[in-house]
């Protein structure tokens, strides 16, 4: 598979990406930052020394000479642990000190032109068990943003993620434009990604959740998933034309699979006779699902089906 | 799908059906040369078809044995006659044999097809037939497709209904080709993406005979692409064997009912025992 880092980097400026392989991860964010370097771009690296060691083995082996980057200011380090070391005040966080070293360090690499930074002090403080700062971070960089011009890449250790920290992990992804990555496999985690009004979307959208059963150790159930988000995005497409946001969410007992689109408009659902127009989507999913439903927002609405599922990993619980 | 990335072309073999997109015919005539000089080594007769004033038809002139518009040269009364076409392709084959030749080769401008303004559908039929009639005679056959010429959506188009695409910026989606003498087949994944090019494929395959179509290598069809499935065959009023697994074809048969209502719709092997409501 190639690697879902680059190819949504390019989409998107804040990323989190979850991993559960490291060396898989390394070679996903060098090639993330060896694309921006081979554009004569900068890249700013927030993470732990072992981390940073590992990158420049791999970008250096992409044929980029990281030594002359980093003389001409294109590659700078930042050690995760010693930034933390220096923002912990007692049981907290120095978030303006925090920004004004990362500004610094924003401005050193970037010189006008735009930036790649990849981060992982943010995995650092989950890892701690402190979600709370992980999040005012990810808020930190989401300031910064304002005024400088880069792109996020933040790695999440997702096997360091429990079911505990659940409502964090959502706050966690509604900080970030897009999530690539293996998903962490929590019940009741909701991993999402939005997707343009196109049917050339529609594509994408079954291969994320393909992948996202495959991740979750549940391809027994994606022939009937892509069908049933095949269905439900072609409604948003054709009806809503709008942009939309496919998301699954996991439980014990099934996966709920939802589309949200900027339409109040509920389909109709009923057994289409054969040579009718339409309905006949909306039947289907009826047909291969153990429950549907939808929920109209103050947006647009959402609707969603259910797939009987085995239960959840021990990982997860 | 073989996606080749050799320019010349100039290892072509018979029974092989290829969709060119040119950028620019001047560029493409050294690829067009190497194309026609290789039939000599798989003793075939070289054709090139296009407009007179066609740079790749004249540029191959001299060069092949035989040159024509199809439009001016070959169809009579100047009407798209896809029949006469393919009769014309079996009396040239024939002909060659007659010469000493194994086959044809053929490089084709399809600019000629140009003057009779034809609908998309009516190219992907055409070209869907041709690949029948390709395979059956053991031709090479080249469509040169310019950017100039054809839109983005009519060239994706045609690269769904080639088996071998050189110079497309995007793979098809879903491609269908002619697998043998009966056997269509539909690889790929169809969806709203390509609903109106696999309907107009899927409508021209199986409306001439009863016919396979295999669905080994088809990864995914929604809803409207089973339907359209369901729809062209009871009009076509053939049977269609269909062989290989995709589930979720499988899936939309069974759930929609259309075991009942296509009943000239055989799979070799249905599967009814799926989970669900």
């Amino acid at each position: 598979m190639s690697s879902p880092v680059k190819t949504f980097a390019s989409e998107v400026s804040h990323v989190a990406h979850f991993y559960d392989r490291v060396g898989t991860h390394v070679d996903h964010v060098a090639d993330y930052l060896a694309e921006a370097l081979l554009s004569e771009a900068g890249v700013l690296i927030v993470a732990r020394s072992a981390t940073t060691k590992r990158l420049r083995s791999a970008i250096a082996a992409r044929d980029i000479d990281v030594d002359r980057a980093t003389r001409t200011g294109l590659y700078v380090e930042l050690d995760a642990e010693v930034l933390l070391s220096q923002i912990e005040v007692g049981e907290s966080l120095d978030l303006e000190k925090f920004q004004a070293i990362v500004r610094s360090a924003l401005v050193d690499a970037g010189r006008g032109r735009h930036l790649r930074v990849y981060g992982e002090l943010v995995s650092l403080l989950w890892e701690a068990g402190d979600v709370q700062g992980a999040i005012d971070i990810e808020d930190c960089w989401i300031r910064l943003a304002d005024g400088l011009e880069f792109s996020l890449l933040c790695g999440y250790d997702a096997s360091s993620m429990s079911s505990r920290q659940i409502d964090g992990f959502h706050d966690l992804c509604a900080r970030h434009s897009g999530v690539a990555g293996e998903p962490p496999a929590i019940e009741g985690a909701e991993h999402g990604r939005r997707f343009p009004g196109s049917s050339a979307a529609l594509r994408p959208a079954r291969r994320f959740v393909a992948d996202t059963l495959s991740a979750w150790g549940l391809d027994e159930l994606v022939d009937d998933a892509t069908l049933v988000i095949g269905e439900l995005a072609t409604n948003a497409v054709m009806h809503a034309q709008s942009d939309f946001k496919v998301a699954l969410t996991r439980s014990a007992q099934a996966v709920r699979l939802s589309v949200s689109d900027a339409s109040q408009a509920v389909p109709r659902s009923s057994q289409p006779a054969f040579g009718s127009v339409g309905g006949y989507g909306t039947h289907v999913v009826a047909k291969l699902a153990s429950a549907t439903g939808h929920d109209v927002t103050a947006g647009g609405k959402v609707i969603w089906a259910e797939l009987a599922c085995p239960p959840v990993n021990e990982m997860a619980v | 799908m073989v996606a080749m990335t050799d320019p010349s072309l100039g290892h072509l073999a018979p029974g092989d059906h290829v969709c060119w997109v040119v950028d620019d015919p001047a560029t493409a005539l050294a690829a067009a040369a190497a194309i026609a000089a290789a039939g000599a080594q798989h003793r075939q007769k070289t054709l090139a078809f296009g407009p007179a004033e066609s740079p790749l038809r004249n540029a191959l002139e001299g060069k092949v044995s035989f040159a024509a518009d199809p439009w001016t040269d070959i169809l009579p009364g100047r009407r798209f006659d896809p029949q006469a076409m393919y009769e014309m392709f079996r009396e040239q084959t024939a002909g060659a044999a007659a010469e000493g030749y194994d086959g044809l080769r053929l490089v084709a401008d399809m600019d000629w097809l140009l003057p009779g303004k034809l609908p998309t559908s009516e190219v992907v039929a055409f070209e869907l037939m041709l690949d029948c009639v390709v395979r059956e005679l053991g031709a090479t056959v080249v469509c040169a497709y310019r950017r100039a010429s054809f839109d983005d959506d009519a060239r994706a188009a045609m690269s769904c209904v080639h088996p071998i695409n050189v110079g497309v910026s995007v793979d098809p989606q879903f491609q269908i080709v002619a697998a043998d003498a009966d056997t269509w087949r539909l690889t790929g994944e169809v969806d709203l993406a390509v609903a109106d090019v696999f309907a107009h494929a899927i409508s021209s395959a199986v409306s001439s005979r009863a016919c396979r179509l295999d669905v080994s290598r088809l990864d995914f069809i929604d809803v409207a692409g089973t339907r359209a499935l369901a729809n062209a065959v009871s009009a076509s009023g053939q049977r269609v064997t269909v062989v290989g697994d995709c589930t979720t074809l499988q899936r939309c048969w069974v759930v929609l009912g259309f075991d009942a209502v296509a009943p000239s719709v055989i799979f070799e092997n249905l599967r009814t025992d799926f989970g669900g409501n």
